[in-house]
């Protein structure tokens, strides 16, 4: 199956959907009530100052993190109790806000694990051999990842020599030879100069449209978000404060009050 | 009651100096993030240490300050470095390094000392008192009063003393240590020393009753993992409680068990046993592997591409091949190692490949090779294929509890496996039984029962095992082991399995480490238990890290240090200062990547630009603007 395909096989699903998320660390609530829609074929943004829970949102989301209360769906179907790998096999792939690379492996190394460590499993026959079939499909996806994302000529690097923009490529690189339907980005553009911000936005705008995949993305660059997402959900503190377009968020005096707040201590 | 009495009090005593021994483990464990397997050999040393002053007429008091205080304050700023230099290197690496230590510091006494336990002086009163007829002698009450006052001591120092709460919120929160305005190279230094002094006190407790065996000695070590893992490797009164609980059932049980030979070593398991069901019982989140990696070691990757593997691989196996021809009566030397290079290249597979850890790998050695001596009446090679998977069941009992955790608390396991096969698992009629050593087959056919003619069995098994290695380092798995090494955390969120995917490396080592013991076997007339003792586990790991990272090539280099090399050199000496090198080989190996890191600069930035530390402030750029204001 190509990326695109494999997308549409699970296209029709509702996306990404959390209900009343609620994330305590001891006396802290690092997360506190959220819910939120991230359907599939559109860009959602949850923006929120430094600390306000959002990777911890995502962790919850990808099962790296039990919530305290609230449940998680996917296409309709609640996985709050499922494992991380199972979710990733139901379509579900992120990024790292500090990124989470194979340091010893190639570029196309990283890309093509992006798609055999779904094929690998949890059945140990799959996770020892690999059919010649899958063998080829890794050649393919990871081919048209890197292409995709502009690296090609990346492919026989290390992560370890590359500035954190090319890395920060390897990895959506990754996650886009997953063929996941849902994407959740983790501060992607964070360290990347402007230039380099826009040409991530367009990356994410083309994967949008030829996968039709949704995504998920938390980001502090606002031209970017503003720009790519249909939809955008704030907190603070953990709390969701506003929910709204780009435009709707722009005029807010909730969201301009929390952006005061954040100003004091620039 | 009163018939339980003795051994309560004596259970008591015991487990106070396992509970002393154990506060010491956690709290360095704690602050550092280093697990130190060698603080056994801290606690021989120190026993010795008292022997030597004491016979040498320095008054008692002296000489317990001495050993305590003094010797006790310099291994803890020694110990201090070395935590440092490990501590920003991979598990595996952590491990090897404190196990080098340990390795060390017992071989190190063999050579001064010998091998046979010396008397050890008594040097507590021994007059007493009887409660309902049962003698509590004074010592035994010196001892556990000493315990006591060390576990109050600690209480008080982290209550009143200010570098005592900076030091207790560490405990309590490893990831403190790393913020600014604390002092914690002081915080280290003192957990180190604290920690170093309990281990000496301990020593001197504990040989009055183990008198000065450095084996023994050294395995107070296994004890205090027993007694930490009650407190779960992080509370220190539960270490301590811990400890009293271990000691109770430690002299306890032998009059709960059957009197038979084969529970003679159940004493020695209690720890191995009581590990497993903490690992088992306690959830994930509450058993965290303390300690930052950073520079994670680059997992080995053949570089040389397949025709050139091809030639060396051909060129070697023809050398090997003459080695009959031309080493005459010493055969058998090469033979034997032989049978140690598939041993070496199971450990490779699992170290290299993986960056998992294993100290009981002789044990899975000595499966296959007590197996063996039973399948006489089964076709050869279905003898050593059935031998080899006898380890495997055993390597998911350690495996499994082990993996679900971290690295770390495998290898503790597996070091508790390999005591409780040593002091109750070879003995047992499966394995070895209680007969004076067992005769196992070589194959019969082609005259491949002679010399020459097993010794190329032996060659054709070395290849077959390297090609195996090979092929699993090329294969989806080799690639999954990789990624595992470098993060764990993407794997699992891109879909793959990685628990299953390490028991699975693990029983495929223990596999092949047995098949190599089933061939091993029939090397002699016959074989018996004593060769496989659990600290062969320790040296050949260590062994297999100083032959460097080559994960064919190391294994041979491995197998020629360890086998043929010995064979060769006569020197008694040499043969006494083997272990001694490999076990300080290994802990300079360990700690070379931190000098070479400059971890001893403790300023070294952790994270590569872009990264934040995850509870750091954010560099001002990235302060959230939410809104343009229009
Ligand atoms: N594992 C954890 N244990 C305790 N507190 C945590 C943990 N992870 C995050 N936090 C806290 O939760 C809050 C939210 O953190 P985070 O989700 O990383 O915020 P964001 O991604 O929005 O910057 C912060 O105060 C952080 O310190
Ligand atoms: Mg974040």
């Amino acid at each position: 199956m190509t990326t695109a395909e494999r997308v549409d096989a699970v296209t029709g699903g509702t996306g990404l959907r959390l209900d009343r998320l609620v994330v305590k660390f001891g006396g802290l609530t690092a997360v506190n009530g959220l819910s939120l829609d991230a359907p599939l074929g559109r860009v959602t943004a949850l923006l929120g100052p430094n600390g306000a829970g959002k990777t911890t949102a995502f962790n919850v989301c990808s099962g790296l993190q039990r919530p305290t209360d609230g449940s998680v769906e996917l296409d309709g179907r609640d996985i709050t109790a499922l494992s991380p790998q199972t979710r990733a096999r139901r379509g579900l792939g992120r990024t790292f806000q500090k990124m989470e690379l194979f340091d010893h492996a190639t570029v196309r190394d990283n890309v093509s694990m992006g798609r055999e460590a779904a094929m690998a499993g949890s059945l140990p026959w799959r996770q020892i051999f690999s059919t010649r079939r899958e063998r080829e499909e890794l050649v393919e996806v990871t081919a048209r990842a890197l292409e995709l994302c502009g690296i090609v000529g990346l492919a026989d690097r290390r992560p370890v020599e590359l500035s954190t923009g090319q890395r920060r490529l390897v990895e959506l690189a990754r996650v886009v030879a997953g063929g996941f339907s849902m994407l959740l980005l983790d501060e992607p553009s964070s360290g990347l100069d402007k230039a380099e911000t826009q040409a991530f936005g367009e990356v994410l705008r083309k994967l949008v449209a030829t996968t039709g995949c949704g995504i998920l993305i938390v980001e502090h660059d606002m031209s970017l978000v503003m720009d790519l997402s249909d939809y955008i959900y704030v907190m603070e503190f953990g709390t969701p404060i506003f929910e709204g377009t780009p435009d709707e968020v722009r005029r807010s005096p909730e969201v301009r009050a929390a952006y005061l707040g954040t100003e004091g201590d620039e | 009651m009163s018939d339980y009495l003795p051994f309560i009090v004596f259970g008591l005593v015991s487990g106070s100096v396992y509970g002393l021994s154990a506060m010491g483990l956690v709290l360095t464990y704690k602050t550092s993030g280093i697990l130190n397997f060698g603080q056994g050999g801290v606690t021989a040393i120190a026993a010795f240490l008292y022997y030597d002053l004491t016979r040498n007429s320095v008054p008692v008091p002296i000489a317990i300050i001495l050993v305590v205080l003094v010797f006790g304050t310099l291994s803890g700023l020694v110990l201090e470095v070395v935590a440092r230099l490990l501590a920003r290197t991979s598990t595996a690496n952590r491990v090897v390094g404190t196990v080098g230590l340990l390795l060390f510091c017992q071989s190190i006494l063999v050579v001064r000392y010998g091998g046979a336990a010396l008397p050890f002086p008594g040097f507590l009163p021994q007059g007493g008192f009887t409660v309902s007829g049962t003698l509590i002698r004074a010592d035994q009450v010196i001892t556990a009063a000493i315990a006591l006052a060390a576990a109050v001591g600690i209480f008080l120092f982290f209550r009143w003393t200010r570098l005592g709460t900076e030091m207790r919120a560490v405990v309590d929160d490893p990831d403190l240590l790393d913020m600014t305005g604390r002092s914690p190279v002081k915080v280290r230094r003192t957990a180190w020393i604290i920690g170093s002094v309990f281990a000496s006190a301990s020593g001197l407790l504990i040989a009055p009753t183990s008198n000065l065996d450095s084996v023994l000695l050294t395995l107070l070590v296994v004890q205090a993992f027993g007694a930490a893992a009650i407190g779960r490797f992080t509370s220190l009164p539960l270490a301590y409680a811990g400890g009293l609980v271990l000691g109770l059932l430690t002299s306890l049980a032998p009059k709960w068990a059957p009197q038979t030979t084969l529970f003679q070593g159940l004493p020695l398991a209690i720890p191995f046993l009581l590990l497993v069901v903490v690992l088992l019982v306690t959830s994930k989140s509450k058993l965290k592997e303390i300690g930052r990696s950073v520079l994670s070691a680059a997992p080995a990757t053949s570089r040389l591409t397949l025709n050139q593997m091809l030639g060396t691989g051909i060129v070697s196996v023809v050398a090997l091949a003459l080695v009959p021809v031309l080493v005459g009566a010493k055969l058998i030397i090469w033979s034997q190692g032989l049978t140690y290079v598939i041993l070496f290249l199971s450990l490779s597979l699992l170290v290299r490949l993986s960056g998992q850890v294993s100290l009981c790998h002789i044990a899975f050695q000595a499966v296959g090779a007590a197996v063996m001596t039973h399948l006489g009446d089964v076709p050869w090679l279905a003898a050593v294929l059935i031998a080899g998977l006898a380890a495997v069941p055993l390597g998911i009992l350690v495996a499994l509890p082990a993996v679900r955790l971290a690295g770390l608390f495998l290898a503790v396991t597996t070091l508790g496996l390999g005591i409780l096969m040593q002091y109750l698992g070879y003995a047992t009629n499966p394995l070895f039984g209680t007969q004076l050593g067992r005769a196992a087959s070589r194959p019969g056919a082609f005259g491949l029962d002679g010399d020459k003619g097993y010794y190329y069995v032996l060659l054709a098994f070395v290849v077959g095992t390297a090609v195996l290695v090979l092929s699993v380092e090329r294969s989806r798995m080799g690639r999954l082991l990789r990624g595992l090494a470098d993060s764990p955390t993407a794997l699992v969120t891109m879909g793959a399995g990685i628990n299953g995917l390490r028991v699975l490396v693990f029983c495929l080592s223990a596999f092949v480490a047995s098949v190599s013991g089933a061939l091993l076997a029939p090397l002699f007339g016959v074989i018996d238990a004593t060769r496989f003792g659990w600290l062969n586990s320790l040296v050949v790991l260590t062994v297999l890290v100083i032959a460097g990272r080559g994960i064919i090539v190391a294994p041979f280099i491995a197998a020629a240090l360890i086998q043929v090399v010995p064979g060769y050199v006569y020197n008694q000496t040499f043969q006494l200062y083997l272990p001694v090198f490999f076990g300080l080989g290994a802990l300079l190996m360990a700690v070379a990547p931190g000098i070479s890191g400059s971890a001893l600069v403790p300023k070294r930035p952790r994270r590569r630009a872009g990264d934040r530390a995850p509870h750091a402030l954010p560099p001002r750029a990235h302060h959230p603007k939410l809104v343009e204001v229009p």
